[in-house]
């Protein structure tokens, strides 16, 4: 399925540098938060306060972190010029797309990982409870998972994708799968949060607060799997029919 | 012999900008240079070549096959691009291994010291590609390229940055692949480079072929050429009235203390005028060829088709 050299290639070009540490202090924001806001707070309305924080603020953090990396993973090297030194490589197209993707996934899910620890640590060392953060892990990974197979594919495709990704998860994901119920199948954040919802024990109060999501991981992942495919289908696609460079 | 690459009826627009119309060309093994001036659409013609771009119109067959329809030519394909791009936080010897590795290369190790020495990098492989000069890149990138064997390399403008001796040490080498039975394709501007390369000459001009050949065979046409020649002197309407007295004038323009001359033989001109100079009392200051870049002997070529 995936091409490990090339996924090496990939992962060993993201997880470097500044942007990486960046958008993992991005994604450590919603940690941050959650800690400040638990401050003199009950057991019980701290866990209601982590998890109201993990789906509204990182459904901002994550996504936007998410799409800085998930685009980068191609841009940078349409952009740098290096992209001939691994797109003319005896390596089928969907297979090269699929080493993007899984690529982008890991470094992805590896930035959500460093801003997820922060609120693993803030719930733990202020509640004295280390299994309340746990499920955000399966969120993240969700959401890396389902982000990258949609930004990848604009990263080869557009040369400000970071702009056109800003404007699909705040105007789609952010306003048009909110409040149109029959679309909210289709945002990858409300799949990540329909495994988070199925992974913890929501209050009432956050639960309604995530908006239409129905608690599940049998139907998000499939739906996960569903967007991947159509990500790397239009990606190989587009590596196929479009100019490389 | 068969052609290794072939191209027919190809073209590339983007827009309303024409790169490469309608170009039918093929190469056979041996090094072949891809001759014509800053936007030619040399590197165009390269990146269809190589699948990076998709042709407006035409088709590329490498080995009769479509790059673009099936990858598994690319383990016989290597490109040298153009840009000074490459992976800065690699050392020489990773960024070559990663093209071998992906490029399915067996005894990778082997594969990776031969390239290096090759284009006598070894001694500094370790370094990181971030420190490396202009031409040193260039040499990283043509052992990228070679590391996989390929039989078909398209090279470029590889001198691009080399050093004088790095220059001569790359032409010998792309001179033996050449030699060795592939088929190598070398861009350059530059005449007196491809010169020193490759045997067979193809010009390009405003994305066409303009002449295809030895490089002897250019160099004719270029002898036949109209030439306009600037002489710098303190009398020119003397100047002028002069050269209009000689056969091979075909025109003049005075500009200033400047006459510009058309001629039909430029060196005969370049030897008579002193002479008649004198002999009429006037002063030459300086002879200059006016169009003698690269560009207009190419939009010669392609006008006087």
């Amino acid at each position: 399925m995936i091409d490990l050299r090339l996924v090496r290639h990939f992962v060993r070009q993201l997880a470097r540098g500044k942007r990486f540490w960046g958008m993992a202090a991005l994604a450590s924001v919603t940690g941050f938060i959650a800690w400040i806001s638990s401050i003199d707070e009950t057991d019980q309305d701290i866990a209601e306060i982590f998890h109201i924080v993990t789906a509204t603020v990182a459904g901002a953090t994550i996504s936007i972190a998410f799409l800085v990396m998930g685009a980068a993973t191609l841009r940078d090297e349409r952009d740098a010029g290096t992209l001939p030194f691994i797109f003319m490589k005896p390596i089928a197209r969907w297979r090269w797309a699929t080493s993007a993707w899984a690529a982008a996934a890991v470094v992805s899910f590896a930035v959500g990982v460093v801003g997820w620890l922060v609120g693993f640590l803030a719930m733990g060392m202020t509640t004295g409870s280390w299994t309340l953060a746990i499920p955000a892990l399966g969120l993240y990974a969700a959401a890396a998972v389902g982000y990258t197979a949609v930004f990848v594919p604009l990263g080869y495709l557009f040369t400000r994708a970071v702009l056109v990704g800003l404007a699909y998860v705040f105007v789609w994901e952010g306003i048009i799968t909110t409040f149109v119920t029959g679309l909210s199948a289709s945002s990858v954040w409300r799949t990540a949060m329909s495994i988070y919802a199925d992974l913890t024990v929501l209050p009432r109060d956050a639960l309604d607060s995530l908006g239409p999501v129905a608690p599940g991981v049998g139907g998000g992942v499939l739906k996960l799997v569903g967007t991947v495919v159509v990500g790397v289908g239009a990606l190989t696609w587009a590596l196929r029919r479009r100019d490389a460079l | 012999m068969t052609a290794t690459v072939e191209a027919r009826g190809l073209s590339k627009w983007f827009g309303q900008k024409v790169a490469v119309s309608e170009v039918d060309v093929a190469f056979e093994p041996g090094i072949t240079g891809l001759l014509g001036p800053n936007g030619a659409g040399k590197t165009t013609l390269l990146r269809l070549f190589t699948g990076l771009q998709r042709p407006s119109q035409g088709s590329v067959q490498i080995h009769g096959v479509d790059p673009r329809a099936d990858q598994r030519i690319y383990s016989r394909v290597a490109m040298v691009p153009e840009d000074e791009a490459v992976y800065v936080n690699l050392t020489a010897r990773q960024f070559v291994d990663l093209n071998a590795g992906l490029a399915r290369v067996k005894d990778r190790e082997r594969a990776v010291d031969a390239a290096l020495a090759e284009v006598d990098l070894t001694d500094v492989s370790h370094r990181k590609l971030e420190g490396y000069s202009k031409g040193m890149r260039q040499r990283a990138k043509v052992a990228a390229a070679l590391v996989g064997g390929p039989d078909v390399l398209f090279l470029d403008e590889p001198l691009n940055g080399a050093d004088p001796v790095q220059r001569a040490h790359l032409i010998d080498l792309f001179r033996r692949l050449g030699d060795q039975g592939r088929t190598v394709i070398v861009s350059s501007h530059v005449l007196a480079e491809v010169e020193r390369m490759a045997d067979r000459v193809i010009a390009m001009v405003d994305g066409r072929l303009a002449a295809e050949g030895t490089v002897a065979s250019l160099r004719a046409l270029m002898t036949d050429k109209p030439r306009l020649v600037r002489i710098v002197t303190d009398q020119p309407r003397d100047l002028g009235s002069l050269l209009l007295r000689n056969e091979k004038v075909a025109g003049l323009r005075i500009e200033g203390q400047t006459v510009e001359v058309s001629t039909s033989d430029a060196g005969a001109l370049a030897m008579a005028l002193p002479g008649a100079a004198r002999d009429a009392g006037i002063r030459v200051r300086q002879i200059l060829p006016a169009d003698e870049s690269l560009e207009s002997v190419f939009r010669y070529l392609v006008e006087g088709r």
